[in-house]
């Protein structure tokens, strides 16, 4: 007996047997393509295939720079344009309002009179600047 | 690094040679799966013109999706059955539309007069079970097919079919049912002694 959950569907011994035989003779001898039908098959398979993957050749890049960038790249890129700010705006502060230490310096590098001279010069410079 | 193609080569390593142009994956590929679409459509379908067309239209739709195939997500040979069962569907339900008749209504109906005991060969057998299958609501051959010509698992069939492992199980029990009863008066025709 061949069971299922459903004793309408269970099949006996012998009508087991029988389909079991059918379909063993049937998988032994599986239909065939009909003639043309292989070549057909290949032919379509052919036609279908993608083309063989090649790298296309790449051109060098052109690259449209303006007269800006060329100054940048002149003067050594962005990273040296950065340094070169700092070191401006630096400068620039420290001529405005010189801390005290830097007259300090001055005095004892150059000595008393050149260290005031320069400060004189540095004061008109500022006042200058300040008062227009 | 090239890889050469031979029967033991698998099914996906075949596709995506073919997607990269390789034309010996394309014979093999058509060569592997061809007969299995052709063989599960005229089983289906019962009508080797329809069978062969579907195998056609199956095949093309394999060669379309390999270049976008994608490792590991299904096996080829289960995503050809899906397809080749969608496409018999199809066909079944377009000539139901335009003829008001399914394919199983206009196969050939049985030989009332069947030759001598002698004559009866293998292929006779096998032509009264296709006979019998077509008399099957369709999915319940589709199931008895699948499960029993093709070898498949019930899990398998459940994905091809969009339906549970247990939908599976009653389909094919119902189907093997409908066929034994089918059969049972031709079992002294084909050769079987009455058990």
């Amino acid at each position: 007996m061949a069971k299922t959950s459903d004793p309408d569907l269970t099949l006996s011994g012998a009508e087991a047997a029988f389909l079991d035989d059918l379909f063993a003779e049937a998988n032994a001898a599986p239909p065939g393509m009909p003639a043309g039908l292989q070549a057909k098959l290949a032919a379509d398979a052919v036609a279908m295939m993608p083309s063989p993957v090649t790298a296309p050749p790449v051109a060098p890049a052109i690259v449209q720079q303006s007269w800006f960038a060329g100054v940048v790249a002149g003067l050594g890129g962005w990273q040296a344009m950065g340094g070169l700010t700092t070191a401006l705006v630096l400068g620039f502060g420290i001529g405005l309002a010189p801390p005290d230490a830097m007259e300090t310096l001055a005095t004892d590098l150059l000595g008393g009179s050149a260290a005031e001279q320069i400060q004189d010069v540095f004061w008109g410079f500022d006042s200058d600047l300040l008062e227009g | 690094m090239a890889l050469d193609v031979t029967d033991q080569t698998e099914d996906e390593v075949l596709l995506r040679l073919y997607a990269e142009g390789n034309a010996r994956a394309a014979y093999a590929l058509s060569d592997r799966f061809g007969p299995i679409a052709y063989r599960v459509a005229l089983r289906f379908l019962g009508d080797g013109a329809e069978a062969e067309d579907v195998a056609q239209d199956a095949m093309m739709r394999l060669w379309r999706a390999a270049p976008g195939w994608r490792s590991g997500e299904a096996k080829v040979s289960t995503w050809l059955y899906t397809v080749t069962r969608n496409l018999c569907t199809d066909r079944v339900r377009k000539l139901t539309r335009t003829k008001g008749v399914g394919l199983d209504q206009v196969a050939e109906p049985a030989d009332p007069t069947p030759g001598a005991e002698d004559q009866l060969t293998q292929a006779a057998r096998i032509d009264a079970l296709q006979e019998a299958l077509m008399q099957l609501p369709d999915r319940q051959r589709e199931a008895v097919v699948l499960r029993h010509l093709e070898g498949l698992t019930n899990p398998e069939i459940g994905q091809i079919m969009d339906i549970s492992t247990e939908a599976v199980e009653s389909l094919t029990a119902r189907g093997k049912r409908a066929l034994a009863t089918a059969m049972a008066g031709r079992r002294a025709e084909l050769g079987y002694s009455d058990g």
